[in-house]
């Protein structure tokens, strides 16, 4: 009596996974760019050039380059700019964001928070480590948790169903994933990732943040996500579904080297960026 | 919310509601960054003379004391679940050590501005002054709080550095 509901829940659950292949389709500006810079001939300019034709989103974009994320001590005031200073594939990853922003905003309260609250965490914890590519990872840890967004959106009745479980049981959304539906909002980012082409170094931590021990590609890039991501939850900073601090994986831990008197060497750093960032929370 | 005032009444300390640049765009600081001493100065010779700060609201010190309290039981129940790890464990030291010191720099803050008043706070400000005593004495320094943190702040490198710098972060770098 018990086992049959369970079974039609799970069967339900695997269709919804068909379902779900209906992706929000990758927003029109990221496609374009993607298109364009396939051409060996294109240029920094071109691509600022096409990024400035939407105004709403090139503020959007220049809001953030210009936010406490990179403290920067000269105003960026062009896209082309932000090409130049903060590279390629970091204004991409910024223009994707303010191209979602509706909708992560729209998903889950808090979870707009919780992701650029994240995405501090990551860029503070690879400065940290001296890494040069703290940017890229700060991007990464932006869209951690996009998977959350299109279950919210596309998927409102699981949705749903994990919530209650998370009140009901006092545990962690991503728990109460595995015990309602067949999948995750990791593996949905995955997906989501691969219907969009994003590159599989924003992939990787997308689908693996909660097990950043099987990371192969870029182990570091996931493992600075994973402490990020906890690091913003233990600061109560957003919402990303529950309010428990997740596990931290020892493997994680060590692949960055970290020691426990790190925390206080990057919170202080984090803490007046997650201060002014509150900015952020209203882009338009 | 937002004040605009002269350069010359701003004080260390206060928050900025509008961010300050120079007519060549450069930013001099940052929206919702702290004043101080060596910003006025510098705004002085710039010639600048109006900056927009938040205007405080007035806590008590029970407010003060109430919103460190509500944090506290806030990291309690963050870590409700995370007992058995010595890392998330020095991760809630650290927060609380951090709690600590901003409580006791809004405190201190508190004694400075009422002086002026006179009577009736002045009285306060001493209570303010009694209660960061006690509240200095019930908490470790630093050091002994977190455990090491404080010394980690002067030297949280050598360790650190070492390992991750010998992962060459370029190493994977192929993606697109
Ligand atoms: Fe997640
Ligand atoms: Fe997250």
């Amino acid at each position: 009596m018990e086992t049959e509901p369970a079974v039609q829940d799970r069967m339900q659950a695997k269709k919804e996974v068909r379902r779900i292949k209906n992706l929000p389709t990758v927003p029109g500006i990221v496609a374009k760019i993607s298109r364009i810079v396939e051409n060996p001939e294109t240029s920094v300019a071109e691509v600022g050039r096409l990024i400035a034709q939407d105004q709403v989103l090139s503020a959007k974009v220049l809001r953030m380059a210009n936010s406490a994320f990179f403290g920067m001590s000269r105003k960026i005031s062009s896209i082309s700019q932000a090409l130049v200073i903060l590279g390629f594939e970091v204004v991409k990853g910024l223009v994707l964001t303010s191209s979602v922003f509706d909708m992560i905003q729209k998903s889950m309260a808090g979870l707009w928070e919780h992701s650029i609250g994240c995405a501090a965490a990551s860029g503070v914890i690879a400065a940290h480590l001296g890494r040069d590519d703290a940017e890229e990872i700060l991007v990464a840890g932006l869209l951690h948790d996009l998977g959350k967004v299109v279950l919210a959106l596309n998927l409102p009745e699981e949705m749903r169903r994990v919530r209650e479980r998370v009140a009901a049981d006092d545990i962690r959304f991503y728990e109460a994933e595995g015990l309602v539906l067949d999948f995750d909002h990791a593996e949905i980012g995955q997906w989501l990732a691969e219907h969009w082409n994003l590159p599989e170094s924003l992939a990787e931590p997308m689908r693996l943040h909660h097990r950043p021990e099987k990371a192969v590609l870029k182990p570091e890039w996931t493992a600075i996500v994973h402490v990020a991501d906890i690091i913003v939850r233990a600061k109560g900073f957003g919402h990303a579904g529950d309010d428990i601090v997740p596990p931290l994986s020892p493997r994680a831990w060590e692949i960055l080297g970290l020691r426990k008197t790190d925390f206080l060497p990057i919170l202080e750093k984090l803490d007046p960026k997650l201060a002014s960032l509150r900015d952020l929370t209203a882009l338009n | 919310m937002a004040k605009r005032i002269a350069v010359d009444k701003a004080r260390p300390g206060q928050i900025l509601a509008e961010e300050i640049t120079r007519q060549d765009g450069v930013l001099l600081a940052g929206r919702a960054s702290e004043i101080t001493e060596g910003l006025i100065r510098m705004l002085g010779r710039m010639n600048i003379d109006t900056v927009v700060i938040e205007e405080a609201e007035r806590r008590t010190r029970e407010d003060i004391l109430g919103e460190w309290q509500a944090e506290l039981e806030r990291i309690g129940r963050a870590f409700r679940r995370a007992a058995d790890s010595p890392e998330l464990g020095a991760l809630r030291k650290t927060l609380i050590f951090l709690s600590e010191q901003e409580r006791d720099k809004a405190l201190a803050s508190l004694e400075l501005s009422e002086p002026a008043e006179g009577g009736e706070g002045a009285a306060a400000a001493g209570e303010g002054a009694a209660a960061r005593a006690a509240g200095a004495g019930a908490t470790p320094g630093p050091g002994q709080t977190s455990g090491g943190g404080a010394g980690s702040a002067a030297d949280p490198r050598p360790d650190a550095r070492g390992k991750p710098g010998a992962r060459r972060p370029k190493a994977a770098g192929k993606d697109r």
